[in-house]
């Protein structure tokens, strides 16, 4: 193969590197937030709904909440879990 | 809402027009209402769908005549045509002498239960290209992946820049289309030049295919000759990268 020197486009077409010729793009939207689904007991999910309906709120938005208070709950003390293996874990 | 895509690039022979009516059909296959509207006096989009040249463009900018009564049908569904032709130089020249607004066509355009309009232009920054950049929401560059056609993205992106400063246009890059690739190192060279000049803008790349020529050659699309070849499917990747930044 022989080994011929190659020039730089951006040069040739008279621009030099100080010349910025970045437009705006159109990015791939990414959703800020996701479905997730888990399941629950049916009795957790009556009581979800209920308190839900108390709150004027969406069961969904309800769980959200929980979900986020829960996990700052578990980081600030982890002690709150006091299980010995993943069958203790409640299954809601 | 329309959305107006104009897929340019200063150098020709790079697939502006055969990206423009594959996508086009693509997009009406997904069940999207395309409209091509052919601002290049070479006329081909009407060629490569296999219907009659017209001077649509020059009749929907000069004369008085109403989208609907020049904009042709391509025998496809969701997919109509407003075709150029050797007029269409004229029209530029007109609207040039006649100092007509450059909004022109845009408000032509407006009004028309399209969901995608797509505009294919000459290999040069005429004065029509630049309605067409001005008339646009995205702009797809598509580019063969050679020196010059590498060259000629830096022009057309000056352009774009220029028009954007001067107007206030607020369109955004959709994407720079490689195409023609084949298994070469000038490919592979070109494609690093290309990721150099223009990190994260690159989309996945269009391979040379015989088969592309022989659609033209039929007056056919890749999705009526043979839907499940290598170009149909990289053409899909394409649509479905369009129907992903266009939502």
């Amino acid at each position: 193969m022989k080994d011929i020197p190659r020039r730089d486009p951006r040069q040739t077409a008279g621009f030099g590197d100080g010349i910025n010729l970045a437009l705006p793009t159109a990015h791939k939207k990414q959703a800020d937030t996701i479905p997730v689904g888990v399941r629950i007991s049916r009795a957790l999910f009556e009581e979800i709904r209920t308190t839900a309906g108390q709150l004027q709120v969406k069961p969904a938005r309800l769980m959200a909440y929980g979900l986020r208070y829960f996990i700052d709950q578990v980081k600030t003390d982890p002690e709150i879990l006091k299980f010995e293996n993943r069958r203790e874990l409640p299954r809601g | 809402m329309t959305k107006t895509i104009i897929l340019l690039n200063a150098k020709g022979g790079c697939s502006k027009t055969t990206s423009t009516v594959t996508l086009a059909h693509g997009l009406a296959i997904q069940g999207k209402k395309c409209l091509i509207v052919d601002l290049d006096a070479q006329g081909q989009c009407a060629t490569l769908l296999g219907i009659e040249q017209g001077p649509g463009v020059f009749e929907l900018l000069i004369s008085e005549r109403k989208p609907a009564q020049v904009i042709q049908p391509t025998g496809r569904p969701n997919f109509d045509l407003l075709p150029g032709n050797q007029k269409t130089a004229t029209a530029q020249n007109v609207l040039t002498i006649e100092r007509r607004p450059i909004s022109e066509l845009l408000d032509r355009l407006k009004g028309l239960n399209y969901d995608y309009i797509l505009f294919d232009t000459a290999p040069s920054i005429n004065d029509l290209t630049a309605l067409g950049i001005f008339a646009s929401d995205y702009f797809l560059i598509p580019t063969a992946v050679d020196f010059l056609s590498t060259e000629g993205i830096f022009k057309v992106m000056q352009s774009i820049k220029q028009i954007q400063e001067q107007t206030g246009q607020t369109g955004k890059l959709a994407g720079i289309l490689p195409s023609f690739a084949d298994a070469t190192n000038e490919t592979q060279a070109t494609l690093d030049d290309l990721n150099k000049n223009f990190p994260g803008v690159i989309l996945p790349i269009i391979h040379r295919a015989t088969i592309m020529r022989e659609c033209a050659a039929a007056g056919k699309t890749i999705f009526e000759v043979d839907p499940n070849s290598r170009a149909a499917l990289e053409y899909q990747v394409l649509i479905d990268h369009i129907l992903e930044v266009t939502k």
